[in-house]
């Protein structure tokens, strides 16, 4: 007979809700590494990025660390919640510049950045309208179809690829690889968004909420795979050609082609390709909006029910410089996330409360 | 609250995704199928292009009967620009310092623009392949102006802008569903080399490891009586084929590159062996003797790269299965098998004289290497001169 009580009823409805977040941010920081490592890792060492990625791995298992313990802290967080709201909107205008880029590149070749931003900014609003719960658990409900999409394709695209594009391992260098390996740390950031509880447990008192929180490994292994498959990806754009092709790309959104040796735009498995990576940005988008609206409201509770139109606002005030600046600021800015990240990780060390 | 900011957003996605610009209308683009490239004696370059006319012939199959009878009324292009007209087909060149200003200048000139997504094919003229000029004007192509990305490059020691022009759809069909056909009936003949996209022979022009090929076609003139001798039908280059056929132009063997420069030729039958220690040539056939043979999909291939003393062997093992399609087998299975490792033999021979690592023993000698800068001081090209050949092959024959 399954436990039914009332008590047992809430704890599970509990878990469910972190493992939706866990989901959520293994999807957001496999995106952020992804988008990180084309953009910035690429144009530093080459075809050695997706090794410089893999050192943001230990950078997401400590911050996972640190998110737990704020879960469980009874600490005021005031600060700590100012400069989550902070990073958490910045990464989101990240994951919509690199979307922007990819569409640009790839299915809207011919549209204004402009259009191909609003467009987007748009889609990742009306995902937020709906709710945090509903993006979240979109992205739960699509995580095998994320993971394994994206594994199959990139398998299938990259049929009768030898390894060779993965040589020299080391790139340009060892010293380039590890330049943008402390550039690739804020690939981890969005891991931060842990440190939040979930909104839907928001009538759920906190006694009961931190009584069932589960473990710092129930959501460690699904970050770090989310992580991992980003870091994947980045492999298996090195595997796709030479690194003297990976050089004369300039642009981010063609460096993000994972299909490019059989052509691009050519053929379903490219296609869905491309679904799939624009749904993660998007999503990752939408999620850290979201995120960055929670930990706002959280920061200055007079401002709760303006949180999401500001945090919008200020999303579409950011995007919109962007598009007049040239989308390569944001690559420019996006390794200086790892200071607010570590400064919000660190703001996360505080007392524990008992349950 | 939160119906109200939904209802604000979807209002505003409604406003302000009505904005996208840069649509074009079908009309107003110049669709070309084929595209050739020559140097002009000034040291600019012609480019002309065949394309879609646009015109309600455009739908409509040219026969094979007419299309010679067209070209017969096309005038030779001149600097500037020159419009031949056939059903269905519009013919133009444009003569400018550079690949992508003849581009610009023909969109400029023309009341439509440039639109290279439905190319088919690219042909340059060997003189310009032979220079470093190549890859430039291939990526001028693929990025600029967002070309196909699978459109065959072909070179020919004709002049390119004739070569597409004598270059018309037979057999009741569009010209560019012909040269799919075309291209693919030759891959399956195995005559041709595998990677001639666009993409890959970029790709292998920029890449350190390996070395690109391209499609080789000559014109035939019809003007002359060859007879075939003792040497297999493909084995010689395009324009020398004893035959009839309203096709004037020969796709035959392969245009063989070292960095961006084109450094030789290779016979259909030498393309085929290329294609086989590349483990290319799966479900093609290949001409041995008086037999023309099927290679099964279950034949292995395996390049090795070792070092001895410091010197490197370059590889190739095959171990093939072959059914007989055509002809009489006079030869066993282990005699195939020693022709089979002399032919590729030679093969890698030639490839080294030429310094063109077609097969890409580059990629397997670049993973001794822990960084770029090692790699390339490394002295990869001349140790590939330089190196041994070891081939083996295994025959089965179903």
């Amino acid at each position: 007979m399954p436990n039914t009580t009332p008590e047992s009823v809430v704890a599970a409805r509990i878990r469910a809700a972190y493992r939706v977040r866990a989901c959520a941010a293994a999807v957001c920081t496999g995106a952020a590494v992804f988008a990180l490592g084309t953009g910035a890792g690429m144009a530093i060492c080459l075809n050695a990025a997706w090794l410089a990625a893999a050192a943001a791995l230990p950078a997401c298992a400590l911050l996972t660390l640190l998110a737990h313990r704020a879960l469980t802290s009874s600490r005021p967080a005031r600060l700590r919640n100012a400069l989550l709201a902070a990073l958490m909107l910045l990464l989101a205008v990240f994951a919509l510049a690199a979307l922007v880029s990819l569409a640009k590149q790839t299915m809207l070749p011919h549209a204004t950045i402009s259009y191909i931003a609003r467009t987007s900014f748009l889609m990742a609003a009306l995902c937020c309208a709906f709710g945090g719960a509903g993006v979240s658990r979109l992205m739960f409900a699509l995580r095998f179809v994320l993971v394994l999409g994206l594994a199959a394709l990139c398998a299938l695209s990259l049929r009768g690829e030898s390894a060779s594009g993965l040589f020299p391992l080391l790139g340009p260098g060892a010293q380039q690889v590890a330049l943008a390996a402390l550039c690739m740390l804020a690939g981890a950031a969005p891991v931060l968004l842990l440190a939040l509880p979930p909104a839907e447990l928001a009538e759920i008192d906190e006694a009961t909420r931190l009584g069932a929180t589960p473990g710092p490994g129930f959501f460690l292994w699904r970050v770090l795979l989310g992580g991992a498959i980003g870091v994947l990806l980045l492999a298996a754009l090195s595997l796709g050609g030479p690194y003297e092709r990976i050089a004369q790309e300039t642009s981010w959104g063609q460096r993000m082609l994972l299909a490019r040796a059989s052509g691009p735009r050519a053929g379903g498995t490219q296609t869905a390709l491309l679904i799939l990576q624009a749904a993660a940005l998007l999503l990752c988008a939408a999620q850290t909006m979201l995120a960055g609206a929670q930990a706002l409201s959280a920061a200055l509770p007079r401002l709760q029910p303006f949180a999401l139109p500001v945090a919008l606002a200020l999303c579409a005030g950011l995007l919109t410089a962007l598009v007049y600046t040239g989308l390569e600021t944001a690559l420019r800015a996006a390794p200086l996330l790892s200071l607010p990240a570590a400064a919000a990780g660190a703001l996360c060390l505080g007392r524990r409360k008992s349950p | 609250m939160k119906r109200a900011l939904e209802a604000v957003l979807l209002i505003a996605a409604l406003l302000l995704t009505g904005s996208g610009g840069g649509g074009r209308e079908i009309e107003s683009c110049l669709f070309v199928i084929a595209l050739a490239v020559d140097p002009a004696p000034d040291g600019s370059l012609t480019v002309t292009v065949k394309a879609l006319s646009g015109t309600q012939e455009a739908a409509a199959p040219q026969s094979g009967e007419d299309a010679p009878a067209q070209e017969a009324g096309q005038s030779a292009p001149s600097a500037g620009q020159t419009e031949t007209v056939e059903p269905g087909y519009v013919t133009l060149s444009a003569t400018a310092d550079s690949c992508l200003s003849a581009l610009n200048l023909l969109s400029a000139t023309t009341p439509r623009s440039v639109d290279l997504s439905q190319l088919r094919e690219i042909v340059l003229s060997e003189t310009l392949a032979r220079t470093d000029a190549t890859l430039t004007i291939l990526r001028q192509i693929d990025a600029l102006y967002e070309a196909n990305a699978g459109a065959i490059v072909v070179v020919t020691p004709d002049d390119a802008g004739d070569f597409i022009r004598r270059q018309y759809a037979m057999f009741g069909v569009r010209l560019s569903q012909y040269l799919e056909v075309l291209f693919d009936h030759f891959a399956q003949l195995g005559t041709i080399p595998a990677n001639a996209k666009l993409s890959a022979v970029i790709s292998a022009m920029e890449s350190s490891t390996a070395d690109a090929a391209a499609v080789y076609a000559a014109g035939n003139a019809f003007d002359a009586t060859l007879l075939l001798g003792d040497a297999s039908p493909t084995d010689r280059l395009p324009g020398h084929l004893p035959r009839t056929s309203p096709a004037k132009n020969e796709y035959l063997g392969s245009a063989v590159f070292s960095g961006a420069r084109m450094v030789g030729t290779l016979t259909g039958d030498e393309t085929a062996i290329l294609r086989m220690i590349s483990g290319q040539a799966l479900n093609t056939s290949i001409s041995m003797g008086e037999a023309i043979y099927q290679i099964s999909v279950h034949t292995r291939t395996r390049r090795t790269l070792d070092w001895v003393g410091g010197v490197p062997v370059l590889g190739a093992s095959v171990s093939i299965r072959m059914a007989l399609s055509a002809g009489t087998q006079q030869q066993t299975a282990a005699e195939l098998a020693r022709q089979l490792e002399s032919d590729a033999q030679q093969l890698l021979r030639k490839l080294q004289a030429m310094g063109s690592d077609l097969i890409g023993y580059g990629r397997l000698a670049v993973r001794r290497c822990a960084d770029i800068p090692a790699w390339e001081a490394s002295g990869w090209e001349t140790a590939y001169r330089t190196a041994n050949v070891r081939t083996t092959a295994r025959v089965r024959i179903q």
